[in-house]
């Protein structure tokens, strides 16, 4: 395969008096890309696959659970209602590991078209898929009025739903979903960020050393992969 | 009240998962709400057979389902194959379907719903949840049961 670059030759004039082609030879090149590309797919089908794979076992445990919680609760004691209820809480949090690494697979193997879309809508999802996690923590969550926008509506919706889980796993009990001045934005009451540690955040499998919590520690690593708008040194 | 959704007779529930269909089946019949019959068949030429009463269920004149709810891992025949054959054919594109999902962040919905499924629920299935969409298909399967289709369909 080659690839061919023609440069004018002028006179002393502004003329053109020739031309100056060149053959580079991409083959190499060419069959890296078909490979990584190969490989990069063969990842993501990996992942998808092994993403239903280890859900499956989490509904049917999380259905169970639920189902001797609901029905057999008052023939339970105190302490086997509440190891239930943290099996559950388990659970969850599992779904949510799952999520994150199907993201992460997703955001360096797949470009999705752009369209136009309601980031309203996108919010509004969001918030219903992580419904139950949202009604565990306890947290209580406003949305502000949304554009529609013109992007990559999965991405961006992966993008919120990592926000909104930091929120709620860092301890936000008060969380405002909008949009201002051209910025999205998630805004907590949780514990904050030191600014010695805001430089760290943007990394993978990073997570602020002295909290324990869940979480691959890639909410924020999915926001800079994004091409979101810069952190802003608010977050306190 | 029990809930019955007009025009809904068998609920055809296709899902490999023991596991998963009696979580499904449970949620579904808690506290006798729904009184529909549920059949469950375990793969995905099982649901083609039943729907076109071919295979193991030539001999039978079962009735027709009023939805599908349809598993998209499936052996022999995965829930995308079985939703085009649905959607491709005169005779069965007017039963509703409604794909059940492990997650509703994935293309498998968005793929899904290009095919033509109705909707879709993520699993483990929540019983108001079930019904607030089998109610918003009972009413697609309530408007076109006056079409010539239905009406054919109707009358075998």
């Amino acid at each position: 395969m080659v690839f061919l670059t023609g440069t004018p030759i002028k006179s002393e004039y502004g003329n053109i008096t020739g031309v100056v082609e060149t053959l580079y030879d991409i083959t190499e090149r060419k069959n890296a890309e078909e490979a990584l590309k190969k490989t990069n797919q063969s990842l993501e089908e990996m992942v998808h696959i092994a993403s239903h794979d280890l859900q499956s076992p989490l509904i049917s445990i999380e259905g169970f659970a639920t189902d001797v919680l609901n029905n057999y609760k008052d023939k339970l004691e105190e302490q086997g209602v509440h190891q239930l209820e943290r099996i559950k809480a388990n659970i969850q949090r599992m779904h949510n590991l799952v999520l994150s690494l199907l993201d992460i697979s997703r955001l360096n193997t797949k470009k999705n078209p752009f369209i136009k879309f309601s980031a309203g809508k996108v919010v509004e999802k969001v918030l219903g898929d992580l419904s139950l996690v949202i009604e565990q923590s306890g947290a209580k969550i406003e949305t502000g009025k949304m554009p529609k926008i013109f992007g990559d509506k999965i991405r961006i919706e992966g993008v919120f739903r990592n926000l909104v889980i930091n929120a709620v796993t860092y301890g936000g009990k008060n969380i405002e979903i909008g949009f201002n001045n051209g910025v999205f934005y998630v805004k907590d009451d949780g514990i904050g960020i030191d600014k010695d540690q805001l430089e760290n955040i943007f990394k993978p499998g990073e997570r602020l050393k002295d909290i324990q919590t869940e979480g691959v520690g890639k909410g924020s690593y999915l926001l800079q992969e994004s091409d979101q708008p810069p952190l802003r040194e608010d977050m306190g | 009240m029990a809930d019955t959704i007009s025009k809904l007779d068998i609920i055809l529930l296709v899902e490999d998962d023991p596991d998963h269909a009696e979580l499904i089946i449970k949620a579904l019949k808690r506290d006798g709400h729904l009184l529909n019959e549920i059949k469950w068949v375990q793969n995905g030429q099982g649901a083609i057979d039943y729907l076109t009463q071919t295979g193991k269920y030539n001999t039978e004149n079962a009735p027709r389902p009023g939805l599908v709810l349809l598993d998209i891992k499936l052996p022999r025949k995965n829930g995308f194959q079985v939703l085009q054959e649905i959607k491709s054919d005169d005779k069965l594109k007017t039963f509703p379907v409604v794909m059940l999902t492990t997650t509703s962040v994935s293309d498998d919905v968005e793929k899904a719903l290009k095919l033509g499924a109705n909707d879709y629920i993520v699993k483990p299935v929540r019983f108001q949840e079930f019904v607030d969409k089998v109610k918003g298909v009972g009413h697609y399967w309530a408007f076109i049961s006056d079409s010539q289709i239905a009406k054919e369909e109707y009358d075998d």
